[in-house]
């Protein structure tokens, strides 16, 4: 018995040997091929980080960076960004509580499993959209790279879902815009969100720029440099995964001034010479502050938004301050000088500006209005504006401008007259000569004008709209509907409409504020700040300029603003 | 003199009513300022 006892372990240490050597040695040899490290615990937003390891020999090398900050649309800040990626996921196959990394990236020597390159087209909006030919790296569909994903050779990206939400988040502008924020460009256009990145001097496409890929297969190993995203969260923490096996991790540091909402390394003084540039603008031609202040954030500040919100939601209510800081100047003149302003009329377009921009706008622009389209549609409202400068540099235009600047004139004469004889105050009271809703017939100063009190108030309902859908003031629909339709003069339009776009500011703000929508302190400070500097040299520099030759600028920079917008231009 | 008084009151209420839109504005713009600085949305961390 005990012989056969000794016969039988004497047989089971080989077999056990032979099981412990499969179990312990294959995923041992399997693993222990694979090693990295990183060049730095720590790398500066922007800086190159290298990675440098061993894999087995003979293999392709796969390394996966990816961000262990993660975005869940279901928990996506913004709540129409929210309802947009639930509607957009049943679509493209993912589930609002998938996760994925917010930003990630795979570095490879040879990125066929992952995709393909193709052309891509681009630039051009609405009706002529593609304009232009690119090239883009597409990645491919699930089935093709699920055998690698479930390897982990994707890092945390390990299933169809998320690969889903991935791919959406890299390739289609709204997830860009809304989670990875990392723009790709072709001239002055981001394409997409780069992903999927291989060596540059073996590839040469712009996507690749900055990254380096030297793999010896005889050996297995590597050695990788990859430029880390400029615009990264500061101190976001990232997992080094080789060839599905997580070697390091490192942090990419704060490197310059950090915008909390705006979501970018900024120096805040650019936003107060922009604001400069724009406030003074606005005190010499009178419009279009809201509108060139936008256009200052779309091209110059590329405010982008926190995770989870688009960045034109973060772009509107940034911009709604400048137009209540610039008229205000002005106003005080208008008011407190010279008691010219009609405050009912004031009021019928407040509170339908109210209910614009406070109510009805922001669900309708939040949900509407995402940075893609914003940029197109914002091309249209400084078209309208182009053409209404170009109209006043015609020789009627001119005629019209002159005529206007002597009602006004005269106006503050009499005012100067009445305010001598001390009847100034009883002559600027609005007095009702016939009531109406429809239509109202006031006299102001010795004149009897007629005003239509509802249309107004929906008037001021589109206005406010179109206010809050752009984050503008709507300043240059005011006035020519006073003046064009209701047949007004300047004199009484333009403060009223001063009025009325401080009302789209304070209502337009609010009603983001409340559904979640907050603008960054720093554009909005540095807004106001610098749209008061530019008001105050605006007046001091006004003799210097002749009216023409500030027309001709203006009109020639709006020009250039649609062609931008409608993605005609893209180089510059 | 009653009258003119009494228009002059008019006039005065409504530099009020400006003088409170403006406010207002600023409260709100300072409430946005304040929210901006403090809030750090983030999701899933």
């Amino acid at each position: 018995m005990k012989e056969k006892a000794v016969c039988v372990s004497k047989l089971a240490v080989p077999w056990i040997a032979t099981l412990l050597a499969l179990l312990l040695f294959f995923p041992v040899a399997g693993s222990a091929a694979v090693t990295g490290s990183v060049s730095a615990k720590s790398v500066p937003a922007g800086d190159t980080l290298k990675i440098t390891g061993t894999i087995e020999p003979g293999q392709d090398l796969f390394i996966t960076l990816a961000s262990q900050r993660i975005f869940v649309p279901k928990e996506c800040v913004g709540s129409k960004e929210r309802g947009i990626f639930i509607k957009e996921g049943k679509k493209r196959g993912f589930n609002s509580d998938t996760k994925v990394p917010y930003l990630a990236y795979i570095i490879t020597n040879n990125s066929k499993p992952l995709g393909k390159v193709d052309v891509k087209r681009y630039g051009g909006a609405f009706f002529f959209s593609g304009l232009y030919k690119t090239k883009m790296f597409y990645l491919a569909k699930w089935d093709k790279v699920s055998a690698l994903a479930r390897k982990g050779y994707l890092g945390p990206i390990d299933t169809k879902e998320e690969y889903n939400l991935y791919k959406f988040n890299h390739e289609k502008k709204f997830g860009l815009f809304t989670v990875t924020k990392e723009r790709t460009m072709k001239g002055k256009m981001p394409i997409f969100s780069r992903d999927v990145l291989t060596d540059y001097s073996k590839e040469p496409y712009y996507w690749n720029k900055g990254t380096k890929v030297s793999l010896d297969k005889a050996t297995g190993k590597y050695e990788v440099s990859f430029k880390t995203f400029r615009h990264t969260y500061p101190n976001t923490p990232f997992d080094v995964y080789v060839n599905g096996k997580k070697v390091a991790t490192y942090t990419v540091a704060k490197n310059g001034f950090w915008l909390p909402l705006g979501y970018r390394y900024l120096n805040p003084v650019i936003v107060i010479i922009g604001g400069i540039i724009v406030g003074w603008f606005f005190s010499l031609v009178g419009l279009g502050g809201g509108m060139l202040m936008a256009a200052y954030q779309v091209l110059f500040l590329k405010t982008s938004g926190p995770v989870g919100i688009n960045a034109a939601n973060t772009l509107k209510p940034s911009n709604l301050p400048i137009v209540f800081f610039s008229p205000i100047a002005a106003l005080r003149n208008y008011w407190w000088k010279e008691k010219r302003l009609v405050l009912p009329l004031a009021l019928a377009f407040g509170i339908g500006i109210f209910i614009g921009a406070f109510i009805i706008g922001p669900p309708i622009s939040a949900k509407y209005l995402p940075m893609a389209k914003y940029k197109a549609w914002l091309g249209i409202v400084v078209l309208v504006m182009a053409i209404r400068l170009t109209y006043e540099m015609t020789p009627r235009g001119l005629r019209a401008s002159k005529s206007r600047r002597e009602v006004v004139k005269k106006y503050q004469e009499e005012y100067k007259k009445a305010k001598a004889e001390g009847v100034a105050l009883k002559m600027s009271k609005v007095e009702t000569v016939k009531p109406g809703w429809w239509t109202l017939d006031f006299k102001f100063f010795g004149s009897t004008f007629r005003s239509y009190p509802i249309l107004f108030g929906l008037v001021g309902v589109l206005i406010g709209i179109v206010a809050v859908s752009f984050g503008i003031g709507g300043g240059f629909i005011l006035v020519p509907t006073m003046t064009m339709f209701a047949g007004l003069p300047m004199y009484l339009a333009v403060p009223v409409s001063l009025v009325g776009t401080m009302f789209s500011c304070v209502s337009g703000l609010s009603g983001f504020m409340v559904r979640g929508y907050w603008p960054d302190p720093w554009i909005m400070l540095g807004i106001c700040v610098g749209a008061y500097i530019g008001g105050f040299l605006g007046g001091r520099t006004q003799r210097f300029l002749s009216e023409k030759v500030l027309k001709v600028i203006a009109t020639a920079t709006l020009y250039f603003l649609i062609l931008r917008f409608l993605k005609i231009e893209i180089w510059i | 003199m009653a009258e003119e008084e009494k228009e002059k009151r008019e006039m005065e209420a409504l530099d009020y009513g400006m003088i409170i839109l403006m406010i207002i504005g600023t409260i709100i713009i300072a409430i946005g300022f304040i929210k901006g600085l403090v809030w750090q949305p983030w999701t899933g961390m």
